[in-house]
């Protein structure tokens, strides 16, 4: 139970170029081979706990969208609002 | 007559001076376009031209230097415009004008002052190719400086969110046609760089004629874009369409939805490559296994190889068992015979068959003494007197 509660923290903690790039060390690490049996096992689940994040953050992603203040936004802005009270009174 | 000789007398070189320095000071004859049709053209080994322009009534000397541009747009007779500045060539007193540019003529005037501009940008260093900054691999925030309305900015949105929504987008509204638009596209990227944070930002309109795109060649937004805190990956108008802002942004799009592409990867193509690190993880894994799997069967071979061979020995056993017994009941069999061979004999030895032949074995009655002496007999002695087929009793006398 604190496992699952640990790695859905890394979750929220990894960006996805981070969990990515991890991934792919991961994966370096053992091509280059020379490891224990432990260690192999080790970074085998941390890759594919590292692909699973990645899949995750891209499957229920949603695109934010903000607007930058400028003058002409600004200007639209005001605009639209005159409309609104002009059609209210 | 007075007056004349009260005026001040000047050399020549004191004259030349000063016209130079008048001609120089006017701003028109610093930096002006003049049309003409070329004439007198002579190229020195040096590589600079000089000619002369002209028109139906009047001329005027010119010289390039190297190494200014569209040397190869003059000769003879040719109409060409030449961009450059008026002075005096004090030596010999000639008035020239000291080209920088030529483009032929024919070109309108927007293309012409859109070609000064790229030549003066281009000696700036704002189009160097060592100046692109690399757009980053995973962006997490996009500017985007477009015009809120239009089909542009729902392009960019819908392809972001189909390829990589692991963003935020930050649209800097600014027109993008229209007198207002330089200024905006300018106060757009400030605003950005304001915001800070951005890993890129796109710059983005779509296609539309020279005169529409034209805020695109102002030289206010070219130093906005080369001022750009984040990469600008510029995106006016359609891909034929070249712009300053196109030859200033880190990377130039020949369209807003291929800037939207550029800027961010594919989560497809991410999805596949994901998929094939974990095969890779597996198999490295599956393999390392199989080979410490086999590792340990040979191990467990040889060990086995070094072993006593149990059941072996013990049917080595057996068999030394077997052979014992058989050892010993032949043994006892030779041991029976040997015995019953004994006893024949022995029997052959018995007194009895002495007594078969007649002879007679006497004993004294009260000790059982075997009597082969007549000392050992007195009178009246009760003896026994055993014979072939029995015993019978018996008493001394004499």
């Amino acid at each position: 139970m604190s496992n699952a509660k640990n790695s859905s923290a890394d979750n929220n903690e990894l960006s996805f170029e981070e969990a990515y790039s991890h991934l792919e060390e991961t994966v370096h690490a053992l091509e280059e081979g020379e490891l224990s049996l432990a260690e192999a096992t080790r970074l085998f689940e941390e890759g594919m706990r590292l692909a699973r994040i990645c899949n995750e953050l891209l499957i229920s992603a949603e695109l934010k969208i903000t607007r930058l203040q400028t003058a002409f936004g600004e200007q639209m802005r005001l605009l639209t609002e005159e409309k609104k009270e002009s059609a209210e009174d | 007559m007075k007056g004349w000789a009260r005026l001040p007398v000047y050399s020549v070189s004191q004259i030349t001076r000063y016209l130079k320095d008048v001609l120089e000071a006017d701003a028109l004859l610093r930096d002006l376009w003049v049309r003409g049709e070329v004439s007198n053209l002579s190229h020195s080994a040096a590589g600079h031209y000089y000619f002369t322009l002209k028109d139906a009534t009047n001329q005027i000397r010119c010289v390039m230097f190297r190494p200014a541009l569209g040397g190869e747009n003059l000769v003879d007779g040719g109409a060409v415009a030449a961009h450059g500045r008026v002075s005096l060539y004090e030596v010999r007193g000639d008035l020239q004008l000291y080209v920088d540019l030529v483009q032929p003529e024919g070109v309108g005037e927007r293309h012409l002052e859109l070609e000064r501009l790229r030549v003066k940008l281009e000696a700036e260093g704002l189009f160097q190719e060592s100046r692109k900054r690399p757009l980053p691999e995973f962006p997490k925030r996009i500017g985007v400086a477009t015009s809120p309305f239009g089909s542009v900015w729902y392009d960019i949105q819908n392809i972001i969110q189909r390829r990589f929504p692991l963003v935020e987008l930050a649209l800097a509204p600014t027109p993008v046609q229209g007198d207002g638009a330089a200024a905006g596209i300018v106060d757009a990227i400030e605003a950005m760089n304001r915001e800070g944070g951005l890993d890129v930002v796109i710059l983005a309109r779509g296609g539309g004629s020279l005169e529409e795109l034209w805020p695109f060649n102002e030289e206010a937004v070219a130093r906005a874009i080369y001022s750009s805190r984040a990469p600008v990956v510029s995106a006016v108008g359609h891909e034929t369409d070249f712009t300053i802002a196109d030859m200033v942004a880190d990377s130039r799009a020949p369209t807003p939805s291929a800037a939207a592409e550029l800027v961010v990867p594919d989560s497809e193509e991410l999805g596949k490559r994901i998929l094939f690190h974990r095969r890779n993880l597996f198999q490295q894994v599956s393999g390392n296994l199989a080979a410490r799997s086999q590792e340990l069967d040979q191990t467990v071979y040889r060990m086995q190889r070094q072993a006593p061979d149990v059941p072996s020995w013990r049917q080595r056993i057996d068999d030394l068992s077997n052979a014992y017994r058989r050892a010993l009941e032949s043994y006892l069999v030779m041991r029976g015979e040997r015995i019953k061979a004994l006893e024949s004999r022995l029997a052959s030895l018995s007194p009895n068959s002495v007594l078969a032949r007649g002879y007679a074995v006497v004993q004294r009655q009260d000790d059982s003494e075997l009597v082969t002496s007549v000392s050992q007999v007195a009178s009246g002695d009760d003896l026994q007197i055993s014979v072939k087929d029995g015993i019978f009793p018996a008493r001394a006398f004499s």
